[in-house]
């Protein structure tokens, strides 16, 4: 199951809305006559979402990282102060 | 402190001074709605996850000049995480005993997959949500990850897409239904 280079950038750029509307055209017909290219396109798809997951995952826990430096680091504890006063009650 | 994914992009210190700059107006304002300090926290990371998403941060100090949207952003998330919140309470009331947190089918074949495909392929992982995900040039992520130049860049993207792909295809067979 090898991809080309060519559809699979016009899969990319079909997903990234790069395309003009006769082109778009063009890829929604294609995928209507051939089921090869509508199983790429599906699989593609589904990998970008996969992409886009694992990117916030890894930002998630990034963020997270910084947090904890921010709350522990005695450097940031005026930082710290200021926002646990919003919380007191 | 070690960061993995902003270093490509945005430097450690920027985010440290992103989240000094914005979170304590963030989290003032979720107090202020009886949220927690964690809930605050949450809800603050999240909209960052997001405006990164669409946009990519090429210039970091962006989200400074757009507090407007940032915060509206914000607020819109607080509201629907504390109606769902609201929901919850009182389904618990109404039904005492314990209130288990839902993940369909679906959500969970989903975080398997990815937890395998982090483990499993976590290089090509890494090159794809830098294209995909951060919105890196070509350009930025041969030198990040130790391409020759933008054409070995490209390959590398090509390759590693029918990679992981190949894993998801074949992973998602077990659980097919779950994943349509």
């Amino acid at each position: 199951m090898k991809t080309s280079w060519i559809d699979q950038q016009l899969i990319e750029d079909y997903l990234a809305e790069r395309l003009s509307d006769s082109e778009k055209e063009a890829l929604q017909n294609r995928m209507a006559n051939d089921p090869a290219f509508a199983e790429q396109f599906k699989w593609q798809k589904r990998t970008m979402h996969f992409v886009r997951q694992y990117g916030r995952q890894e930002l998630k826990k990034d963020l997270e990282k910084i947090h904890q430096h921010l709350f522990t680091d005695p450097v940031h504890r005026s930082f710290k102060q200021r926002i646990l006063q919003f919380f007191h009650t | 402190m070690e960061t993995s994914t902003e270093i490509i992009l945005v430097a450690e210190d920027k985010w440290i001074s992103i989240y000094k700059n914005t979170f304590p107006a963030a989290a003032k304002w979720i107090a202020s709605k009886g949220g927690n300090l964690e809930e605050a926290k949450d809800i603050f990371q999240e909209t960052i996850i997001d405006i990164y998403e669409k946009n990519g941060w090429s210039e970091p100090g962006e989200i400074q000049n757009e507090k407007a949207f940032f915060f509206a952003v914000l607020k819109n998330k607080w509201y629907r995480y504390f109606s769902k919140k609201q929901l919850k309470t009182s389904l618990e009331e109404y039904d005492s005993g314990a209130f288990i947190e839902e993940h369909s089918p679906r959500q969970v074949a989903e975080s398997r997959l990815l937890s395998f495909l982090t483990k499993s392929g976590e290089k090509c992982m890494q090159l794809l949500s830098a294209f995909y995900f951060q919105k890196a040039s070509l350009k930025t992520i041969a030198g990040t990850f130790g391409f020759s130049g933008v054409r070995s860049a490209t390959v590398q993207k090509h390759k590693c897409l029918q990679k992981v792909q190949l894993s998801i295809r074949e992973k998602s067979l077990s659980y097919e239904d779950f994943l349509d």
